[in-house]
């Protein structure tokens, strides 16, 4: 599924980028994950410098932000609207630990960089219409414009999951019987009753 | 001899409920409760359904509608159709799967981590989840709560399990005691005011010290509550007599011979002395005031007297970010929070609409009158705490003072329903987010205590709430 992706970048120069700036609130009352890009960053990218060449490279597949991109909420609609909207990479010093996880399970891909590159990244295609970075997931390498490539780290089981595609759920089913035999024995540390409520 | 190694309680919780250890795997993850709302389930309904799967033990699961169900008097007709969609869709969801609903007028619906504990159903030791970062309020409990997204929501349901890597632990000290007006949301703001937003990424953290001993459950909720605006997945106290003495006689609590089955269980889950943590840090409150956040994050606070950062104070990184918060809250480096002019005032949410959290602010209100121009919305966290609310006459006294008493639900915390705090106006609340556009399109938001807030509401301004104690 995800291989390599090749694009111009969107600079944000934001830290912090929180998942209520990503979709707002008032836009998760649908009931699918489909059909949300529109909604990608609506209260701020008219209205926050930061977020200006949004609007501009609109085509663009890969984002450039400081660090803690994706805090807060832990609506994984903030992953399907960047998917929606043609996200495929996000390059950032730093991740929340709930988006990290929901990224991968929809196809977005996680990059973390040094804050000295991510920073070089940000101040370079600023100033310029075609910053062109290929991002490699096999090879984990990100190439810039400028030919300098950067290895970036990613576990080994997200990356799979973002290579095939694949779904966790199926994984974990084939585990049913240990899960079954694990619940006998744990049974008598639950204490809790819903039936009597 | 590595069996013997201390534990901290995170570690004992953690490897009680690991089914499976796999190489190049993270771990599969027992889950004994999960919690859903409205909001985040549906498209988890809708795997279930794709892959053709059963919900895996739907007596471990409960529900309820709070993010968008209105506050109005009528609370269905008061949203929009996509909310009531949304609501009708948890309904039939829940029906067709069998999982136990508290619908809008059940006499138990609230707020997901007001109920969960409410009820009974929060207890030491359990793993806890919901599609919801604030999860982490069970952990009041000794237990580990987290927020999960709809992908992982639907594996809870199709397996009652997670994939989840194991993640580091942090200890949080408190130390010194609590002054005047301090309650557990300055507690709580004071870490991540410290620590930053980002300062436990990738931790749990267990909070510590005799303050937080001394602290009663809902306090307890509060602090554990705000544990992801520090960055952390989850945060924990360790179970003692407060706990249990909460949990005793509540409708999910164990009765008879398995209550003291279950304290023994319990008792044992304390981090045993000595234990190691991957990190630790303290907290000394001594000689604090009350606080207010003045910026776009949580992490951007000063307490009453003190004055916000100049911007020569800062270091580049902050910086930035500074000019940014300074820019959207329309305030000025190096100036006071008290005083500054508020619009509305927020008094719920899950981090603050509990019972002793309304008796505190009505304590501050009683007899007194809002300021002229200030829209002020008390919010229950649940019909049940509303209901005891009613009982005590708080509600007069909300009402009597001009204030809004309505109905239960997530509210103007983050403006999903029609509760929103409009453009350019600021609030004083009582909610856990203030980012750019968290109460509504525009919205400036100011965090702080029940008894902040409501001191707020009474002078139109940000105050010391200690003139009023």
């Amino acid at each position: 599924m995800f291989k390599t992706i090749t694009s111009q970048i969107v600079p944000i120069p934001r830290r912090d980028i929180d998942t209520d700036m990503i979709i707002p609130a008032e836009f998760l009352t649908c009931t699918v994950k489909t059909g949300l890009g529109k909604y990608l960053f609506a209260h701020v990218r008219e209205s926050e410098k930061d977020f200006e060449l949004m609007n501009r490279f609109n085509n663009s597949q890969i984002i450039v932000a400081r660090q803690n991109f994706g805090c807060g909420s832990s609506r994984e609609h903030a992953a399907w609207t960047l998917y929606d909207w043609g996200i495929r990479v996000i390059i950032a010093p730093s991740f929340s630990d709930i988006f990290k996880s929901n990224a991968t399970k929809n196809g977005v891909l996680p990059v973390i960089l040094p804050e000295k590159v991510v920073e070089s990244i940000l101040n370079d295609a600023i100033y310029s219409d075609s910053y062109i970075v290929n991002v490699d997931l096999p090879d984990q390498r990100v190439q810039l414009p400028t030919g300098n490539t950067h290895r970036f780290e990613i576990d080994s089981y997200p990356k799979t999951l973002l290579l095939k595609g694949a779904d966790d759920l199926d994984y974990l089913l084939s585990y049913a019987k240990e899960i079954r035999l694990f619940n006998e024995k744990h049974a008598g540390d639950i204490f809790f009753n819903v039936v009597n409520l | 001899m590595t069996n013997k190694k201390p534990k901290n309680i995170i570690e004992k919780i953690w490897n009680a409920h690991v089914v499976h250890v796999q190489d190049g795997h993270p771990d599969i993850f027992a889950i004994d409760l999960q919690l859903i709302h409205e909001v985040t389930s549906p498209q988890a309904f809708d795997e279930l359904r794709k892959h053709g799967q059963k919900f895996y033990a739907p007596n471990r699961c409960i529900a309820t509608i709070d993010h968008n169900v209105s506050t109005e008097v009528d609370r269905i007709k008061g949203g929009t159709i996509a909310s009531r969609f949304q609501m009708k869709k948890l309904r039939n969801n829940c029906n067709e799967f069998g999982v136990k609903l508290f619908d809008v007028g059940s006499g138990k619906q609230g707020i997901i981590h007001v109920i969960g504990p409410e009820l009974g159903l929060t207890q030491p030791g359990m793993t806890i989840v919901c599609g919801d970062s604030h999860t982490s309020t069970h952990g009041a409990f000794g237990a580990i709560a987290f927020g999960i997204g709809s992908t992982e929501v639907s594996h809870v349901m199709a397996t009652g399990c997670l994939l989840q890597k194991k993640p580091k632990t942090m200890r949080v000290h408190f130390v010194g005691s609590r002054g005047k007006g301090i309650t557990a949301k300055d507690l709580i703001l004071k870490l991540i005011q410290v620590i930053g937003i980002a300062g436990a990424t990738g931790f749990i953290l267990e909070y510590t010290g005799k303050v937080i001993r001394n602290l009663n459950m809902e306090e307890r909720m509060t602090i554990c509550n705000m544990s992801i605006e520090c960055g952390a997945r989850a945060g924990l106290i360790a179970p003692d007599e407060t706990t249990f003495e909460y949990i005793r006689s509540r409708p999910g609590a164990p009765e008879g011979k398995y209550w003291s089955k279950a304290v023994k269980h319990w008792r044992s889950l304390v981090s045993d002395e000595g234990a190691d943590f991957d990190q630790e840090v303290e907290i000394d409150i001594s000689n604090m005031t009350p606080l207010v956040t003045w910026g776009i994050n949580p992490a951007l606070s000063v307490e009453i007297d003190e004055n916000i950062p100049k911007l020569t104070k800062l270091v580049a990184n902050e910086l930035d970010l500074a000019k940014i918060a300074f820019k959207y809250t329309k305030l000025k480096p190096g100036q006071l929070m008290d005083g500054v002019p508020i619009d509305y005032v927020f008094i719920g949410s899950c981090t603050n609409a509990r019972i002793t959290d309304l008796r505190a602010a009505a304590k501050i209100m009683k007899g007194k009158t809002v300021a002229n121009g200030v829209k002020v919305y008390v919010v229950p966290g649940s019909e049940t705490v509303r209901d005891q609310s009613i009982k005590e006459g708080l509600d007069k006294v909300f009402i009597e003072a001009g204030a809004d008493f309505r109905q239960p639900g997530c509210s103007m915390c983050l403006a999903m329903n029609d509760d929103k705090v409009p453009k350019g106006k600021r609030c004083a609340s009582t909610s856990n987010r203030n980012f750019i556009g968290r109460q509504g399109p525009g919205s400036i938001t100011h965090l702080m205590s029940p008894i902040m807030a409501a001191a707020a509401a009474i002078e139109g301004k940000i105050v010391d709430v200690r003139n009023y104690l």
